[in-house]
This record gives C-alpha cells, structure tokens and sequence, in this order.
C-alpha cells in the first residue's frame, strides 16, 4: 500500500508542480487569458537569473472568489479574440456515464461514508467506490461523469451523493446501482454537502448559495427559501444534523446558519471566525464542531448558543472535512495529507500525520466488530484517492 | 531457350569486359591505383557528421506534429543535468551556489535554445501559495537570494517554497538532495543555418559543467610563444582581430580546463582559448594545443561531495565518438586476425595479403566516394565499413582460392589461372555483390537521414567493391609469382588433402535419406523461428541509451536521473490542437483531461501533466484551496481565471492557445510500452471525435478532417520555409534575399491560403490529440517506420536477390537451392534476436537486410560449381565431393573467418555494435552451413547429373 501511495505522489507532484512553470506576475493588472501574450514571458523565461528578471511584478497576490471582479476584467481581454468557440450555438449538455477506471481509488476522492455495511467514497468524474475495508476499493457504474463532492446515507441501503454539474445520483441498494436524479450543468454550480433526514426528506447545499430540498426522496427538488442564508451567493460547504434535530450549515466567511424546524425556517448564526468553514459535525445533544481555512476549528456544547471554543491546532494548514471518529472523538483532515483526532469533550487535538500527501476531503473511523472505534482504523479521501491512514506513533 | 543461347549470352557479355581488363593491364591498373590516391585524398577530408535531426524520420506523421510545435513546447533534443549531492539537503550556500554556476554553465553551452533552460534559478520555477483572500505567487528562489552568505531563514524559506512549488520529483530529486537543470538544444542555428557542433557540444559539457565541480585538476594552457592571428589561428569572419595580431604573448594565459587532454589530442587537439577584451568581454579563440604549455593546478571549485549526472542526445552523441577510437581497434584487430587465418589458409604471405589490400581499398574508394558525395561520416553509420570489409574478404578468398584451383587442377600459368577464374566467377561474383547493393540501396527506403546516409555509405562501398575485387583483383593475380607451379601446386595438393576426409564425409548430404533428415530439420527449425520470432520486439527494451553499455557512464548517469526524480527521462508528449483560445472553453479543456486521465491508467505511464490538470489546481487556489473545487470550472470567467497564472513558457498551451501538449512520463520506452500508450491515443482520439457529432449535429467528420488536414498543412509549411531559409541562409543568403527567393514565395503563399482557409472554417470541431513530442515521440515514430518497412525491405531484398541468381544461372533450380537457405535463417535471424533481447530498430534492420547479402554468395559460388559438376557428368555426391573441394572449403574458410571477426565486437564498448556482432556471428556462420548443408541436400532432388556418353569420364568444367 504505502509504495502505492508513493506513486501516487509522484503523480501528485507531477500534477502540481506545473505551478513550478506558472509566472504569475503581473497577472493582476492585465489579466491576460494566457492568450497572445507570449512575448512578455518569453523574455522573463529567457534569462537564467533569478535577480534580473521578475523582481517588481514577481511577488503578486490576486484576491478570490472565482466569480468576481478579478474573472470579468479577464472575460473583456478574452473577449477581443473571441473565436468560433464562442459563435456556436450551446449544444445540450448530455449526461454521460463514468468511466470505470483501474486508478479511480487513487484519483481526487472528496466524500465518504459508513453504511454501517459498507465504506462508500465519491469523487472526481462520477466515481463511486465501495470497500469492506477500507484498502481494496471497487469502482460502481453510476450514470453521470461530472466530479462528485459529498455522500450521505439515511440507512444501509438509501444513499445520495451530489457534485458538480448540480449533479445528484441516489442508490436504493446500499451502493450498487446509482440513478441520476438531477443535472443541470448550465447551472455552473456545484453542490458540496448532503444530507438526508430519512429516505424523503433530505437537503443538498452548494456553491454561490445553492441549497436544494425534496420531500420525495430525491425524485423533485426545490429551492429552499433561506434568504438569511442564501442572501449573500455564499459557498455553502456543509450541512449536519445536530444531536436534538437541529439542522446545521457552514460556509464561505464564516457563514453558519441553523434550523430548528427540520429545514423550514433558517436563521444565521453570529460568525466564529470571518473566513471559510469547510465542514461541520454534531457533538453531544446541541453542540458541534466547525473546520475551516488555515487551520481553524471550533468547538461548541451548543451550537445556537454562540459561544464558539477556538480549538489549538497549531497548524495553518486548511481543514477541509470533519467527521465523527467514535463516541467522543471527531477526525479533521485537511492540507498536506494533515489528519488530526479531537476530543469533543476537552477540544484537545492531536495530530495524527501518516505521511499522507495533498489535500484531504473526509475522513471515517471504521468501526471494529464491537462497534469501537480504533484509532488505527483511520480512512481517509483526498486529492490522491481514498486509502487508510498508514498506523504510525503519533507525534 | 536452348542451353547453348543461355551460355553464349553470358559469354558475349564476358567477352566484351574481358579486354578492359585484360589486354593493358598495367594501364588500367595504373589509372585505378591513381583513383585509389585520389579517393585516398578524398577520404582524408572526410567530417564527422551527427546531427539529430537526420536520426529522426521526418516524414511521419508524428515528426511533423513534433516539428510544428518544436518552438512552443521545446524539442526533445534535451540535456539533462544533474546536480546531486552525496549527504545532507541541497538548502546550503555551497550547493545552490553550485547550481547556479551549473545553470549558468548550461546557458551559455553553444546551441542551447536559451528561452528553454530552466532550473531552481531560473525565473519560470515558481510556486503558488493559498492565503485568506487569495493566493499569492512568487519565485522558488527569492529575487534577492544573495549567493554569498545567505542566512539561514533565507535558506528555509527556500526550503519551504519548494514544498509548496511541489517541484520535488522535478526540479529537485525525491529525497532533496539534489536538483536539476533542463536545457533544449537547436541543431541547427537559426541566424546563421550552421550546424551544431554536437562533439564540442559534448565535450564543453564534460569539462565546463561536469568535471569543473568533479575534478581535483584544472589544466591551465599558456603560450608556448607568441600567437600570432593567421599564422597560428585561423579566424573567424566576424572577429574582432584581424591576420597579424599578436593574440596571445608568451606565457600568457590562453585558457583553462578541467578535463585534460588524451592521446592524439594533445597534439592534433585544440584548446578553447579566450581572449579578453578590454571592455571585460571575452573572444573565443581555438587554438592549437601544440602551441601551449600545460600546467596541472588544484581546482578550487572541486567538491568531492557533489556528483553531476547528464543525459541528452549531444552527451549521447560524444560518448559514441569518444567510442570510435575503440571501433577504429576492433577494425583492425579483425583485419589483422583475418589476415593471419588468410595465411594460414593460403599458405602464401603474398597471396593472403591480396584479398585485404582489395578490401582496404575499397574502404578507401568507399570513404572517397562518400565525401565526394558530399556526405559526412555519422558516428552511428562506423560499422559500415566493417561490413564492406567483411564481404569484399568474402570474396576475395573465394576468388583467390578458384585460382589456386585452376593453377593446381588445370596446371595453368599465373595469367591464364587468372583470365579464367575471371570468366568462370565475374558473373557470380559481380551478382552477388549487385545482390548486396541492392540490399542496402532497399534500407534507403527508411525516411530516417541517419540511415539513408548509411545505405548510400554502403552501396557506394559495395560498388567500389566490384572495382575492387573483379577488377583489381584479377589483374593482380596475373603478376603473382608462384615460383614453381609443380611445386606449388603440389604444396596445395598436400595441404588440400588433409581435409578430403571431412570433405568426403559432408557430401554424404546428397544422399537421399541424409538430405531427407537436413530437409525435415530445416522445417523443424523454420517453425520453431516462426514461434520465437513472434516474440521480437521493435524497438529498444533496456534502459537509457541502446547505443551504450547499460554500465556506460551515460547510462548510469540515466539510471541515477530516473531513481533521483520522479518523472524519468521517458516522455511522449501529446498535442492537443484547437481552435485558438480554447483553453477557456470547458468542453475543450475536459476533452483533454480526459485523455490525461485515460493515459494516467494506461500500464507504463507514471504520471501525466497538461494544462486541464494545472489549471484545476488554480481553480482550487481560487477557492479556498478547498479540493472540492480541483476541478474544470463550466463558467468560462472562472476558465479565465483558471488559467491565467499558465502562460506559454510554462510549455503548457502555446502563445495562441490552440495547442496545448499533454507531457507523458513513462516508466520505459519498450516498444510495448509506446505502442500501448500510443494506441491508447489514437483510440481515445476516435471515439472522442465520434461522441462529439452526438451532440454537435452542425459539424461532421468530413469537416472536422478537412479542418485537422489544413492545420497539419500549416505546419507543415512553416517547417519546409525553416529548413528553406537555414539551407539559405547557409549559402549565404542574408533576411531581405530569403525573403523574395521564389521557393520561399511559393510557401509563403501555399501558407497563406491554407491559413484563410482554417481561419475560414469556423464551426467548432472535437479536439484532435496529435501525435508526438517528445523523446518516446520520435522512438515511437522511428518504431512505426522499421515496422511499416521492415517486411517490404525484407522483400525487395529478397526480390533483387532472385532476379540476380537468375540473371547469374538462368534456371529455376538455383533460385530454390539458394533461396531456401536464406529464407530458413532470415526468419531464424529474427528468433535469435527474440532470445537475446535485440530489438528490431534503425541499428539492426540494416544488418538483417544485409546478411542476406553476405549469405547469398556463398549459396552462389557453391551452386556455381555444384552446376557444373552435374552438367560435367559427376553424380551429384562426387560432383558436391569436387565443390566443396573447390568452392566448398572457401565459403566454410570466410564463414568462419568472418564470423571470428565480428565475434570480436561482442568486447566492444558500444552495445549496439555488440548487437550488430551477435547478429553478424550468427548470420556468417549460419548462412555457411545453409550453403554446405542444406543447399546440396536440396540440389540433389533438383539437379540431375548429364547422361555420359559411353566409357566417358567426367571433366568439371565451366558452363560458360
């Protein structure tokens, strides 16, 4: 396993270190669509010196998110060599099927889940996967390519996972067979969390403030009116039920909303912290358990009360999931192949590094045959597929 | 037609040669021995040419891709150097000092194409980092990163951007102990259309980057005396000096270097002098090493800790030079053991001089004609000559020892043994060496330079070789002084009869039941070649470089490279073209990241990279950093955005982004690797293009073909207007006259409508992934061209053979008693070349074309006599008895001989020599027992012995 693992950072590395050849410079002021500008960095490639060239446009920072400011001033510079691509007309977008793929354990895996039965992972181009163990993994037919985000299951047999495209695929038989319930790529949204109440009732929350809601176990689905929430086109990253049936969501600048009404109404939380909330859990009766950007988590006994405990991680390193590991444990993993056990009582965290590489999305703790969770029993999906946390002595 | 027409057609023409050669001898040989001086001359001026242009096949459909984005994506003429350090992380003053001399070094290595060099110095090595608002980029090494005394958090930091760069695998090895620089070279100068020097090349590479930091010495040259331009050195046009400047006063320094040099170049070499200029510049100044003093000093830049590891073509290029001198060794080992088995043979100094002085001789016409033709020697083409050795040897024994037959058989004088071995073996002879010719003219076929230089090399050789022995020969032999014949022919008697035992007991092949058994093997081993030849692969299967020893220094420089960094030097780069600006159009990009994909999961690829997969990681950066967001983003802006930290340099998409490569790195380059990654490709291309008319019912196939074609075209256009302005440029044309040259004209508008007419076709088409670039590119080309051709030379050799054997005999018996044989052991060629792992390639195609050659004269010259032997009355057992007698003992003499000969490359220091030695062992030797087994075993069934008129006794004598 771990000399897969290690070809699976080269390929990783190989990916990445394209960022090696990147000049970034200047690209805040002319935001050129890469398109015939290539004699400006010719020359700054030309030389081999570090010191003449890229000195006053070599240190840049450009401002997120995606969809503001920044892209329009690049869709004008786009706009004068607009070719063909853009005179067609818009073909249909048809859903196709994804390809099922020997490597698919080891490419992008964003969600996962215990069944109870089965460990199921989805991630990028329409891949699911299912394992017993957490190591051998086997790719599923599901009918739609576009990269998956997040799964949840109701029960051993009744799953959803989402992504992008608006995708949603549904499985009545514990992960078997998938069905496309929704797709609409022109959209140009992506969901990144579910969550079902019981086999009908169940939300889907997205980019720009997506949030979808059916009744008919994923057959419709309707907008959820949530203006608090919604009002800002804010990325929402997570939603969870608490331990009284509160319904929680996190998102984009701190964003936290809740519902104390299985979904109907929604109110916004006053913010723990101003930047990006990945993921949420349920701790105890009311409390939860936030993770976010640069290495900040939260912990509360209760989520409505506001009174967030900023829980010591001493890391920068972004958290991108979190999820419960046994009774009185949750796993938070994020950058660099992080991945760190907290208490939900004390808010202790202690980091759990098995020399993971890349970003990871989620992670379970596999329960043992006495239903115990086992810190050697770690698995996690990231950037470099889902595999479980090699046991080393923790630090 | 009757027999008498058959004999006298063969005898006309012979009559009408006979007296060019024959009636003024001492004036023809006195004109060939004035040529042989002339070609002599010739020859002496003869360059060495490498060049890798002309070691690709430019005119595949691969190359033309290759050469159509060579100036985007760089060529896969690349150097490879590697800096790596013993113990301890590269993150020190001492070492990164070290890489950037390094760096530097490379830059100014001559024909580097400077806007690809690339390493942790230089400026397109940069990383992004995720913070709250944004992201931010900078260079790996700090633009104020001072070389001298950086502290220790400069150090880390540098430490820390190259995490976050994820260069590691690339730029620097896995365990971050070393690093690396990247380099493309050009091979031809674009300003002056000159060529690019790739041994000095090598050796600057070998003394400035490698042996500078390696070297406990540096060898510092000064004057002897006075250097005076024109008188000492010669020049250049553009110096800055002109003829009568004293350069270089006694004593001063001329130049420095840190590798010294070895044997004949300390005399005939010439040191890189460099004169400096007041202004600080420096002039490169060539001078002779005989003119300076050499002085060993401690070099106070070696670092035993450090080692430097390069691959690349150039390197490859100078090791196989560095090699010849080796080559030029076995050359003469094999003449002289050749020689001395002659001797032994003949039991004449004389007479065993005669065979090698015409093969020499027709090296020396043969390296005449080439630089005549105005051809230079290619460091791969070296064992050519070998190879015209090698069958003028062949023949020249076999010639000799006729006429020692006929002096001691027929009792003739020197002349008329001569005049008659003349008739009885100028037809077989000469059709055997046409057979030859032919032979290598048909590997002229393969559109690679290298090997169409090869095959003129050696058809020129094979025609001096007619000259040589058919001609000169001849004439020799009349002046040979035998002394006594009596005695000589007693004296051959003598040594003739030792062997009569083994001979009596061969011809025991003829026997029905005998020939029964050869014939039955003969089909058990043709099987069993068929079986084991399937497994023969096309290609190379070892690591590194096929042409060196997989324990050469080049080759473990490789295997270090390939352990140290992740990606390898195997790459097959794949370009996807489009219309320009496309790289924002999301359907375009996932059509792309999908064959990354594809590729990813196909057996022998490592890793992939391509502009889709960046531009995630920057929609990522976008986002948060969140990986729920590594993805192709639908919205066009955010598309933008994605990709707008990716310019060109980044060698991912090319200025107008309407192609953008997919780089991928291969565990190895066997052939059966590339053609599963290529397959790969080209189904992924078919089905990619038939899914996109599903849902783009405004385009169709037809239109989208006429749209790839006219593009090609384009490309096509613009290489032949490159290569016509270098070979322009070359004959002196300046920029205005390359210009309004009607050629260049003529292109320029050829380019010009197929440019309206692509930008005429609008309609959006599926993206199509052209094939390659890359080094596995042009294997993988070169493979698909030795496959296309093999089987076609294969069969024109074949064919040029059965029109010789029939010109030669006119008869169908001979066609099928010589052919056999040499059918059975081409096809047994190729098993063997299964069970040592040789490849089928440029290198070895050449050889199997050509044993066919060697073989076929021995199957001539044995059926020649056996012929006559029937046609005389002997019963075939007798009449094979006299042959082998004859003819018989020759063809087994040179079979061995020859085949001890190149048994000697097996030693050699070039494993494609090595290669080419197991090949021609087998071949000599095989193809002799063909010719003494299996050819009269086949005969007897064929030939029927004449009917003897009453009380007549058999006399062998000539049908002609």
């Amino acid at each position: 396993m771990t000399m897969k693992l290690k070809l699976l950072g080269v390929a990783g590395v190989a990916l990445a270190c394209i960022l090696a050849g990147a000049v970034v410079a200047e690209e805040s002021e002319k935001s050129p669509p890469a398109a015939g500008e290539s004699s400006g960095a010719d020359t700054s490639a030309g030389a081999p010196a570090s010191d003449t060239s890229a000195t006053t446009g070599g240190d840049t920072a450009a401002s997120a998110p995606a969809a503001s400011g920044d892209a329009s001033a690049s869709g004008d510079a786009a706009g004068s060599s607009d070719s063909a691509a853009d005179a067609a007309p818009a073909a249909p977008i048809k859903p196709r099927p994804a390809e099922l793929m020997p490597k698919a354990a080891h490419s992008l895996m964003l969600g996962l889940v215990d069944t109870g039965e089965h460990l199921i992972a989805v991630g990028d181009r329409g891949e699911i996967l299912a394992s017993n163990d957490g190591k051998n993994w086997a790719q599923v037919e599901v009918p739609v390519r576009s990269p998956l985000t997040a799964v949840s299951f109701v029960d051993a047999n009744n799953g959803w996972a989402v992504g992008h495209d608006a995708a949603i695929v549904h499985t009545a038989d514990g992960g078997k067979t998938w069905q496309l319930q929704n797709f609409q790529p022109e959209l140009q949204k992506p969901f990144l969390g579910v969550l079902f109440l019981d086999p009908n009732h169940g939300f889907a929350v997205g980019a720009y403030g997506l949030f979808d809601e059916t009744t008919d176990g994923g057959k419709t689905w309707s907008e959820v009116k949530a203006d608090p929430i919604r009002g800002d086109e804010l990325h929402i990253y997570s939603i969870s039920k608490l331990g009284n049936g509160n319904l929680l969501v996190a998102g984009e600048q701190g964003l936290l909303g809740i519902s104390t009404d299985t979904g109907k109404t929604w109110k916004k939380l006053p913010q723990a912290y101003e930047g990006t909330l990945f993921g949420s859990m349920a701790v105890g009766d009311k409390g939860a358990l936030l993770c976010g950007l640069r290495g900040h988590a939260y912990l509360t006994q209760d989520a409505a009360g506001g009174k967030w405990q900023q829980i010591e991680t001493n890391t920068t390193a972004s958290l991108f999931g979190c999820g419960p590991a046994g009774e009185s444990q949750a796993i938070m993993v994020g950058l660099n192949g992080l991945v760190m056990l907290v208490d939900t009582g004390s808010g202790k965290a202690s980091v759990r590094n098995g020399g993971l590489d890349g970003a990871l999305s989620a992670g379970v703790a596999l329960k043992s045959k006495d239903g115990a969770a086992t810190e050697a029993s770690l698995v996690v999906a990231g950037e470099f597929g889902v595999v479980p946390v090699p046991v080393v002595a923790a630090q | 037609m009757s027999e008498s027409a058959k004999t006298s057609r063969a005898d006309r023409i012979l009559r009408a040669i006979e007296p060019l050669i024959y009636a003024r001898r001492k004036l023809t040989m006195g004109i060939l021995l004035l040529v042989t001086v002339f070609m002599a001359w010739q020859a002496s001026l003869i360059q060495r040419d490498a060049g890798f242009d002309k070691s690709i096949p430019l005119g595949h459909p691969y190359m033309q891709v290759y050469k159509q984005y060579q100036a985007d994506f760089g060529s896969a003429n690349k150097i490879l150097v590697a800096v790596i350090q013993k113990d301890g992380d590269i993150y020190n003053e001492k070492f990164l000092k070290h890489l950037k001399q390094v760096t530097d070094a490379v830059f100014f290595l001559p024909g580097i194409d400077r806007a690809h060099v690339s390493s942790l110095f230089t400026p397109d090595v940069r990383f992004i980092e995720v913070v709250e608002g944004g992201f931010f980029g900078t260079n790996v090494i700090p633009a104020d990163y001072p070389l001298d005394g950086p502290s220790q958090s400069m150090l880390d930091k540098v430490r820390a951007n190259v995490g976050k760069g994820n260069i590691i695998g690339r730029y620097v090895t896995n365990d971050q102990r070393g690093a690396m620089v990247f380099a493309d070279l050009l091979d031809v100068d674009p300003v002056t259309g000159e060529k690019l020097d790739y041994e000095r090349v090598a050796k600057l590479i070998e003394d400035n980057v490698r042996s500078r930091l390696t070297s406990p010495d540096k060898y510092v040259y000064k004057a002897k005396n006075d250097i005076v331009a024109g008188k000492d050195v010669k020049l250049k046009a553009d110096s800055p000096f002109k003829d009568g400047d004293v350069l270089f006063k006694q004593g001063d320094l001329v130049g420095e270097a840190y590798v010294p040099l070895k044997g004949l170049d300390k005399w005939m070499g010439k040191v890189d002098g460099v004169k400096h200029l007041e202004d600080g510049t420096g002039v490169d100044i060539p001078v002779d090493a005989k003119l300076l003093t050499v002085e060993r000093v401690d070099n106070d830049g070696y670092s035993p800790e450090i080692s430097v590891h390069v691959v690349g073509f150039a390197k490859v290029i100078g090791d196989v030079i560095e090699a010849t001198q080796q080559v030029v060794g076995f050359f003469v080992l094999t003449l002289f053991m050749t020689f001395l088995l002659l001797w032994l043979y003949i039991g004449s100094f004389r007479l065993a001089l005669l065979p090698l002085l015409c093969s020499l001789t027709a090296v020396i016409w043969e390296f005449g004609l080439l630089h005549m033709a105005g051809f230079g020697l290619d460091p791969f083409a070296i064992l050519v000559p070998f190879l015209i050795l090698a069958v003028s040897t062949s023949h020249g024994v076999q010639y000799v020892n006729a006429w020692v037959g006929e002096i001691t058989n027929n009792s003739r004088n020197s002349f008329d043994a001569s005049l008659y071995t003349w008739r009885r073996l100028a037809i077989y002879g000469t059709m055997a060496i046409m057979t030859g010719v032919v032979g290598f003219g048909t590997i002229y076929l393969i559109p690679v330079g290298i090997i169409r230089e090869m095959a003129i090399n050696a058809s020129l050789g094979m025609f001096a070789l007619i000259i040589t022995n058919k001609v000169m020969m001849p004439i020799w032999l009349t002046w040979a002084n035998i002394g006594d014949p009596k005695a000589f022919a007693a004296k051959q008697e003598q040594r003739d009869s030792i062997f009569d035992g083994i001979w009596r007991v061969v011809s025991g092949v003829t026997q029905p039941r005998t020939a029964v058994t050869i014939l039955v093997i003969c089909g058990v081993l043709l099987g069993w070649s068929l079986w084991k030849g399937k497994e023969l692969q096309v290609g190379d299967s070892q690591k590194g470089v096929p042409e060196l020893l997989p324990d050469s220094r080049y080759n473990l420089d490789n295997n270090q490279i390939v352990d140290n960094f992740a990606l390898g030097t195997d790459i097959l780069s794949v370009v996807a073209e489009t219309d320009p600006d496309s790289c924002t159009s999301f359907e375009v990009m996932e059509q792309i990241d999908r064959l990354a994909w594809h590729l990813d999961n196909t057996v022998g690829v490592k890793s992939t990279i391509s502009l889709p997969q960046a531009s995630k990681i920057v929609y990522q950066a976008f986002s948060d950093g969140s990986p729920k967001f590594h993805v192709l983003p639908r919205n066009k802006d955010a598309m933008i955005q994605a990709i707008s930290p990716l310019p060109p340099p980044t060698g991912l998409l090319n200025s107008n982004c309407s192609g953008m490569p997919i780089l991928t790195f291969m565990s190895d380059h066997r052939a059966a690797t590339i053609n599963r990654v290529v397959d790969e490709v080209k189904v992924y291309n078919k089905d990619n293009f038939a899914n996109f008319f599903e849902t783009h019912t405004e385009v169709d196939a037809a239109y989208c073909e006429d749209k790839n074609k006219t593009r090609r075209d384009i490309g096509i256009q613009q290489e032949s207007l490159r290569q016509r302005a270098v070979a322009l440029k070359k004959k002196g044309y300046d920029d205005d006259k390359v210009t309004a040259d009607s050629g260049t004209v003529a292109l320029n508008k050829k380019l010009d409508d197929d440019k309206t007419k692509l930008q005429g076709l609008t309609k959006v088409c599926p993206v199509n992934f052209a094939l390659a670039q890359g080094n596995v590119g042009v294997m993988a080309a070169t493979n698909e061209e030795v496959e296309r051709l093999e089987k076609q030379i294969l069969m024109y050799v074949y064919a040029a053979i059965i029109v010789c054997v029939y010109i030669s005999f006119f008869e169908w018996q001979a066609i099928v008693c010589i052919m056999l044989p040499l059918g059975l052991f081409s096809w047994m060629a190729y098993a063997v070349m299964a069970i040592f792992g040789i490849g089928m390639k440029v290198a070895t195609l050449p050889v199997v074309a050509l044993a066919v050659g060697v073989g076929v004269d021995y199957g001539i010259y044995v059926y020649a006599t056996l012929s006559d032997a029937a046609s005389s009355g002997f019963t075939i057992r007798e009449g094979y008895f006299r042959t082998l007698k004859l003819t018989g003992k020759a063809v087994v003499f040179t079979g061995l001989t020859l085949a001890a000969g190149v048994a000697t490359w097996l030693f050699s220091g070039l494993q494609f020599q090595r290669d080419m030695g197991k090949l021609l062992v087998f071949m000599f030797t095989a193809n002799m027992f063909g010719a003494i087994l299996i050819l009269p075993a086949i005969a007897s069934f064929l030939l029927k012995p004449r009917q003897l008129a009453e009380g007549e006794t058999p006399v062998l004598k000539s049908r002609h």
